[in-house]
């Protein structure tokens, strides 16, 4: 429905994991590839492997990306489920009394 | 004592059904002024990678290469410091330019922003005003609004494609790209990236819009820490807007203290992040100044005095006159100011002195020495030329540091005594340094090794240290 424009709480928690993790994908992939190359990347590689460096940039930046966003989505999801069971819940702010 | 309930502010705006934000067309000199932004943006965008300069595309990053081409201007991956200089100076601009006049890089050069409007402009040519898309959307489907909606589509999708085909343009040549692309002869990643940035582009400034700012950009929320009282901000005048009243009301009220908001609407319609500016600064709010624009006209045709909303500062709101030297002048714009000219003036004067060339010296693994013809001892050493420059090169070495010591390039018989790199290669060869046995040395020393280009008006000189390494004796 074009009409709805009501992102749930798990969309917003989507776009902001997979944004910020482009972003610092986009960040390490040129550290990264700025100061290794990767055709001779791929020939320390433990199996034999062929690698152009067209194809290392765009697989290291889909790799950083892949896993900053696993990162974000387990920081977040351990940061929004569950609370310890002894833990009391804190006041909200109209239950504090002066 | 606990408030009532009912006065606890509960915050459900995320979870509410929002609808579609429809901005209101605007005129005026801000709308004018992003207009102007958008076609200086884009074009710039589009057209650089089409610039060719010396036989090659102007603007190029080469990745396959390794090289980065910007106009005269070639950077290896050596030259990253150049990168990061480049990223903290776009860094502090933005806390400078942030500080003097708030969210101007939001309201009018985002790539979101720009963007965004590029497509509003063409959902308004296919589907009419705001109040011809309402009245579309909330309509039942028929051909007039299928036809309407796969022309909208159709013009999204060619003009997102365009752009990702566009930036993969800035890494491979794009003259080559666009006709292979036309013949359906791109593959592989060049096409995976086509796609991607394509559909980002369709995603984000079709679908999300606003969303992005409200919700997934980190400047948005960190923005206000370089705010302070004297930044520009949109602001609504609540002094001469309040208190509000239209219409019939208006009239009848009209003996009582009335402020000048006569409470149309239009502020509210105008607004890209649907927000109402007259709530106060709210950190939705890009700065775009559609909301000005909107009440200036409103003001005019009512016949009261424009900037009821207007660019200001908190001090102004508060009623402080300051001038404009005044309010430029305070530590935090002469830090961020200073700051900035520090680095660009480092990264000017690092980039006049970067060297034409780059020198990467590693003494032979295999031995320390060894003997040569008529009792000499020799060093071995593996030497990486790197020609930086546009021009082809050609090199002489030298030794420094030993006393009766020469140096050749070894297989001297390919041409002298110097060597040639390309422009823009990495030449490898082999260095040898000679020194009779009866010379005085120590049974390791450190020596200079001089290359020298020998073309050129200005021939640049590059040294490197190294060791050598003699018999016992």
């Amino acid at each position: 429905m074009e009409q709805s424009r009501a992102p749930s709480k798990q969309m917003i928690r989507l776009g902001v994991v997979v944004w910020v993790s482009f972003l610092w994908a986009a960040i390490a992939t040129m550290l990264f590839f700025a100061t290794f190359d990767p055709e001779e990347l791929s020939q320390l590689a433990t199996f034999p492997m062929t690698l152009d460096r067209t194809s290392g940039y765009s697989i290291g930046f889909l790799l950083f990306w892949v896993l900053l966003m696993l990162n974000g989505w387990i920081v977040t999801w351990l940061l929004q489920s569950g609370k310890p069971s002894g833990d009391a819940l804190p006041a909200a702010e109209g239950e504090r009394h002066e | 004592m606990s408030k009532p309930l009912q006065d606890i502010p509960v915050e459900v705006k995320l979870y509410e059904k929002s609808d579609k934000i429809y901005p209101r067309e605007t005129k005026g000199r801000f709308q004018r002024l992003r207009v102007a932004s958008v076609y200086a943006l884009l074009g710039l965008y589009y057209a650089l990678p089409w610039i060719n300069w010396d036989g090659r595309q102007a603007v190029l990053f080469d990745l396959p290469a390794r090289k980065f081409h910007i106009f005269f201007l070639t950077f290896w991956p050596q030259d990253f410091i150049f990168l990061t200089l480049l990223l903290i100076l776009a860094g502090l601009s933005l806390f400078f330019f942030t500080a003097i006049a708030g969210r101007v890089w939001c309201g009018y050069a985002c790539p979101q922003t720009v963007w965004t409007e590029a497509f509003i402009w063409m959902e308004r040519w296919v589907e009419g005003t705001r109040a011809q898309q309402m009245k579309l959307a909330s309509a039942p489907m028929s051909w007039e609004k299928a036809r309407k909606r796969v022309t909208k589509q159709v013009l999204w999708i060619s003009f997102a494609l365009f752009t990702g085909l566009t930036f993969v343009g800035y890494f491979q040549p794009i003259r080559g790209l666009v006709v292979d692309f036309a013949q359906f002869q791109v593959g592989g990643w060049a096409l995976f990236w086509v796609l991607f940035y394509g559909f980002a582009t369709y995603g984000n400034a079709g679908f999300m819009r606003e969303q992005v700012c409200k919700y997934m950009c980190p400047y948005a929320r960190f923005q206000s820490a370089m705010f302070d009282r004297d930044t520009l901000i949109v602001a609504y005048d609540t002094k001469r807007g309040e208190p509000r009243s239209r219409g019939k009301r208006r009239k009848e009220d009209a003996e009582s203290e009335l402020g000048d908001c006569i409470d149309c609407g239009i502020c509210v319609q105008v607004c890209p992040t649907g927000i109402d500016i007259r709530d106060g600064l709210q950190y939705e709010c890009i700065a775009c100044a559609a909301c000005i624009d909107g009440c200036d006209e409103v003001m005019t045709k009512v016949g009261l005095p424009t900037g009821l909303i207007k660019y200001s500062t908190e001090a102004q709101d508060q009623g402080a006159h300051k001038s404009l030297l005044q309010t430029l002048l305070r530590p935090r714009v002469i830090i961020y100011a200073t700051l900035l000219a520090v680095v660009f003036t480092g990264f000017i004067t690092a980039l006049v002195m970067r060297s034409s060339f780059q020198v990467d010296v590693l003494r032979d693994r295999n031995a320390f020495f060894r003997w040569a013809e008529n009792d000499t001892i020799e060093n071995s050493f593996q030497v990486r030329v790197m020609n930086k420059s546009q021009q082809d090169q050609s090199y002489i070495v030298t030794v420094h540091g030993l006393n009766q010591a020469q140096v050749v390039w070894a297989k001297p018989d390919l041409d002298g005594n110097s060597r040639v790199v390309p422009a823009g290669e990495i030449g490898e060869f082999t260095v040898l340094v000679q020194l009779p046995e009866n010379a005085e040395f120590k049974r390791s020393q450190v020596i200079q090794l001089g290359f020298e280009e020998t073309r050129g008006d200005k021939p640049e000189t590059v040294t490197e240290e190294t060791r050598f390494w003699g018999p016992k004796r």
